[in-house]
């Protein structure tokens, strides 16, 4: 359709996972059926994923979109001679890109076309969610709009006639409740009877002349990657994407200078335009609504009652901080019972495997595999339990009002309410936390979330901080110590973002829009979904990284003639020993602060390594520890643990979402800076006091 | 200009130390109560000052008031080692056995050996072990230090605030910007002049025309609105640009 289609094809047919999904278009052709590629787009908030689950069932692949760090979901279902590719895109409130993953979503809707677009809108805020498709309608793409959430709906005094809202706007409406599987099907039932031959007959916005007339504007041999009455609309409301892409065609030399003038003039001088666009659409979601929606009168709203507490300035910053905490512990000891049993039978079997298999072979699975896939194990369930509660949470509806609470303080220091979730599963695991800050809408905020996120103290950290201060100093103290030196890590991340946000150029944001969800009953199938997704993308990212890690740790405490006294880890351990003498750390904790480069989590690991002890055994890892250091060298030890670099897997996001080393490796160099400092200063404090 | 400034300055720094004092208070009034049931081992309380015994006769050596105690068999102590205070009390003619690290006390007459008054001493008790004495001594100096000094100047701000108070506006002028709305009224959204959040914020269902209704709005940090049946929170910065008509939706 657009001559660059061609080329964008060509270059993305190179990376993997293009290559991946030509191969899975050729399977339709190669099995004689008729591939569908259709695209699941809605509003967030309207139970998009729990569609996108019950239509595809386990049939998913989850990956990456090319070149972001945003999850790509995709489900296979074969119906008659149709194979329906279904792809669970972000969401988005329009095709105007305000975040990356609205862009993802609008780039696949309008530059992949895909075959037909399943709408997803929520009955219960109907006239909201009709704006996606309002401007869906303007595309030539078939759309079925899934009516989801018909139950919540009622529950508001909301009754929507799903009829008389596909006859007024003239397209396929599928009444359904997704998260009691009702209805699915006949969304099936709607798209097998879409031809795909002839254009879906529709009742669509009508738009102002002046897009039509920009759209003359933009019409040359060289055409942009979008439709062009599109691009001319987005021009008008002013998309900055749009608006780049037309700047790139000009400086390609596509255009020419004089018609990229005549655009802007076209533009200065329909400023009013804009306003035009959106009054058609708002006259077209009226209209629709205007027979199909009926308010059952005084009905007030159950949300609005939890609101009262959950939003409270006093009650609902208290049930916050409260809350999350308390589920992030769930989830870590529901781990620590399933799969952290595994890891303490696998580190019990070391010696009966040593037993039976006397050298090195004995010694690289007691020592080396079965830790490793222990650890791994262990890390798996404590993920999947502690994702587990957060989307509860999430789907319940109870995270955005999180964010909601702590946007004040949050801009204080640079960034935004939306950064309270990354921020707070930094304080699990820093990696996916990272990850997650893509929820953060300007560039700014997400920014100074991921510089503020290496500083706190994830789950491996505080695990270390715990075992070191406990085996050191009486219980009272020990808490206080791990209390204190996490307000310090919170000040230092604080102090960070702060100085960040003061640093980086302060443009005028768009600032908070965020929708306050419903409450409702969460479906479980959508959670396990997530969780699921999750745990699969933590097995192909971090856990071979930790398993080899661990592995190499074996390795060179082993050779090169089978004992640690003389192993490569002693001698490199013994070359660092001088910098560790300056914060009392011997050569063992050198290493072992080394180790946590691999994962956090195996710092413990390595030391019950180095000192020759059952690493399950945590009475006799303690007791190493009381024999092996001095107080002061312990706090330090601490200090340097919490401030110290972060995991590789970290790293890698990190470097992933900065976008270069340049700007990765000077914030790693200022936390080992800062890390050893802290330590030295701590060490020799420590030893006048106590 | 100044007495502005100065106004400010006295408010805030009212509100935080009185945040101080109330948080600090709450956690008092909660030890009060959750103290002495975590740490009385279940003996009546000794408050208050010692009985004074009948006099007359000689009182008993330390060792016969110290045998007729152990002889009574009281409660809370097992064996006469764990007594860590033994002192004659002449004012009031009665000896007083105690455990001062569990806060036990036992008043036994001189005359006769025999039990007065024993007790848990919750006075002291929520004197060494109260406002977080029972986390770390420590934590219980960094609290009470400041605590006086604060006081004073709670009181002089407040003071300052009830001599001087902020003069209300009169007449104040409905600008027609969203955070100009009062809680739970309902007005129309008239539009923003930015072209780029005008998209924004219509994809959210803010239309020219569409009825408003302020859920939440305090004197910081974002507001909660109703609009076409779903919930927004709007930042400050976001909120100020917003058009509002003036006539009610």
């Amino acid at each position: 359709m657009y001559p660059d289609e061609n080329k964008l094809e060509t270059e993305c047919g190179r990376c993997q996972s293009c290559a991946r999904e030509n191969a899975e278009k050729n399977i339709g052709a190669v099995t004689g059926k008729e591939e569908i590629a259709v695209a699941v787009a809605g509003q967030p908030n309207t139970g998009k994923s729990t569609i996108f689950n019950r239509l595809t069932g386990l049939n998913q692949k989850v990956g990456n979109w090319p070149g972001k760090t945003v999850d790509r979901k995709e489900g296979r279902v074969v119906r008659g001679d149709r194979v329906y590719r279904l792809v669970d895109l972000p969401g988005t409130y329009g095709l105007t890109a305000n975040s990356v993953e609205e862009e993802i979503a609008r780039d696949y809707i309008v530059s992949d076309d895909p075959d037909v677009v399943v709408a997803v809108v929520n009955a219960a805020s109907v006239e909201r969610s009709l704006y996606l498709v309002a401007e869906l309608a303007e595309l030539n793409t078939p759309i079925v709009i899934a009516l989801n959430m018909m139950d919540v709906a009622k529950h508001e005094g909301r009754m929507i006639n799903a009829r008389q809202l596909s006859a007024a706007i003239d397209l396929p409406v599928v009444p359904m409740t997704a998260s009691m599987n009702r209805g699915v099907d006949q969304v099936f039932k709607t798209l097998d009877a879409i031809d795909l031959q002839h254009p879906q007959k529709r009742n669509s916005v009508e738009l102002p002349s002046e897009v039509r007339r920009l759209a003359a504007l933009l019409d040359s041999p060289y055409s942009l990657p979008y439709p062009k009455e599109w691009a001319a609309s987005k021009l008008i409301e002013g998309d900055y994407k749009v608006i780049q892409a037309v700047k790139n065609a000009l400086k390609d030399g596509k255009w020419k200078d004089e018609k990229f003038k005549a655009i802007e003039t076209f533009l200065s001088e329909h400023k009013e335009a804009a306003k035009a666009i959106v009054g058609r659409r708002q006259q077209w979601i009226d209209e629709a609504c205007k027979k199909a929606v009926e308010d059952v009168k005084n009905c007030r709203s159950p949300s609005e009652k939890w609101d009262r507490v959950f939003l409270h300035p006093l009650w609902g910053r208290l049930i916050a901080f409260l809350a999350i905490p308390i589920a992030a512990l769930l989830g870590i000891l529901l781990g620590m019972f399933t799969g952290g049993q595994v890891l303490f039978a696998a580190m019990e079997g070391g010696p009966k495997i040593k037993a039976a298999w006397p050298g090195m072979i004995g010694s690289m699975v007691a020592d080396g595999l079965a830790p490793a896939l222990g650890w791994i194990t262990a890390l798996v369930c404590i993920i999947g339990f502690i994702y587990a509660i957060f989307y509860f949470l999430e789907d319940i509806g109870y995270l955005a009002r999180i964010s909601f609470l702590t946007d004040t303080f949050l801009r204080r220091i640079g960034a935004g309410g939306k950064s309270a979730i990354p921020l707070m599963l930094g304080l699990m695991c820093n990696t996916v936390a990272i990850a997650g800050t893509r929820v953060v809408e300007t560039r700014r905020q997400r920014l100074v979330t991921i510089v503020m996120l290496p500083f706190l103290p994830c789950a491996g950290q505080t695990m270390v901080a715990a075992i070191f201060t406990l085996a050191i100093f009486p219980v009272k103290t020990a808490i206080i110590i791990l209390i204190g030196l996490t307000i310090i890590n919170f000040l230092a991340a604080s102090l960070a973002g702060k100085f960040l946000s003061l640093t980086v150029p302060h443009p005028r944001t768009d600032g908070m829009i965020m929708e306050l969800p419903l409450f409702h009953r969460p479906n479980f199938r959508t959670i396990f979904g997530g969780v699921r997704m999750r745990i699969e993308l933590f097995l192909r990212r971090a856990a071979g990284v930790i398993f080899f890690g661990l592995l190499i740790i074996w390795a060179v405490s082993y050779f090169p003639k089978g004992e640690i006294q003389t192993s490569y880890l002693y001698q490199f351990g013994r070359f660092l020993e001088p910098a560790g003498s300056m914060i009392g750390l011997d050569w063992r904790f050198m290493v072992a602060l080394l180790s946590s480069f691999f994962a956090k989590e195996i710092t413990v690991g390595t030391l019950a390594v180095l000192f020759s002890v059952s690493a399950s055994d945590q009475q006799a890892i303690m007791q190493a520890i009381q024999n092996a250091i001095s107080p002061a060298g312990a706090l330090a030890f601490v200090v340097a643990s919490h401030f110290y670099i972060p995991c590789l897997g970290s790293m890698a996001v990190l470097k992933s979402e900065l976008g270069s080393w340049k700007k990765t490796l000077p914030l790693l160099a200022g936390m080992f800076i800062l890390a050893f400092a802290l330590a030295f200063i701590t060490y020799h404090a420590a030893k006048v006091i106590i | 200009m100044f007495r502005t400034k100065l106004l400010k300055w006295c408010r805030k720094l009212h509100k935080w130390i009185g945040v101080y004092i109330g948080i600090l208070t709450m956690i008092w009034l909660i030890e009060m109560v959750v103290l002495p049931l975590m740490f009385n081992p279940g003996l009546p309380v000794v408050d208050g000052p010692p009985l004074t015994a009948q006099y007359g006769n000689a009182p008993l050596s330390l060792q016969q008031a110290m045998q007729s105690f152990m002889d009574q068999q009281p409660e809370g102590i097992a064996s006469a080692a764990e007594l860590d205070e033994m002192a004659y009390l002449p004012g009031n003619g009665v000896y007083r056995f105690a455990i001062k690290e569990r806060f036990l006390e036992w008043y036994v007459e001189a005359k006769t050996g025999k039990i007065l008054k024993y007790g848990f001493d919750s006075n002291r008790f929520l004197m060494e072990k109260g406002m977080l004495g029972w986390v770390h001594p420590f934590v219980t100096r960094l609290v009470k230090t400041p605590f006086e000094f604060l006081f004073i100047f709670l009181a002089i701000t407040g003071l300052y605030i009830v001599f001087y108070p902020r003069k209300k506006k009169k007449n104040r002028l409905r600008t027609g910007c969203l955070l100009d709305m009062a809680l739970g009224e309902k007005l129309s959204f008239m539009g923003v002049s930015e072209v780029t959040l005008m998209g924004r914020l219509a994809a959210v269902g803010l239309l020219p025309g569409v009825p408003i209704q302020m859920l939440r709005i305090r004197n910081r940090g974002p507001v909660v609105i109703l609009v076409r049946h779903t919930c927004l929170a709007l930042g400050r910065d976001i909120g100020a640009r917003v058009m509002m008509s003036r006539e009610a939706a």
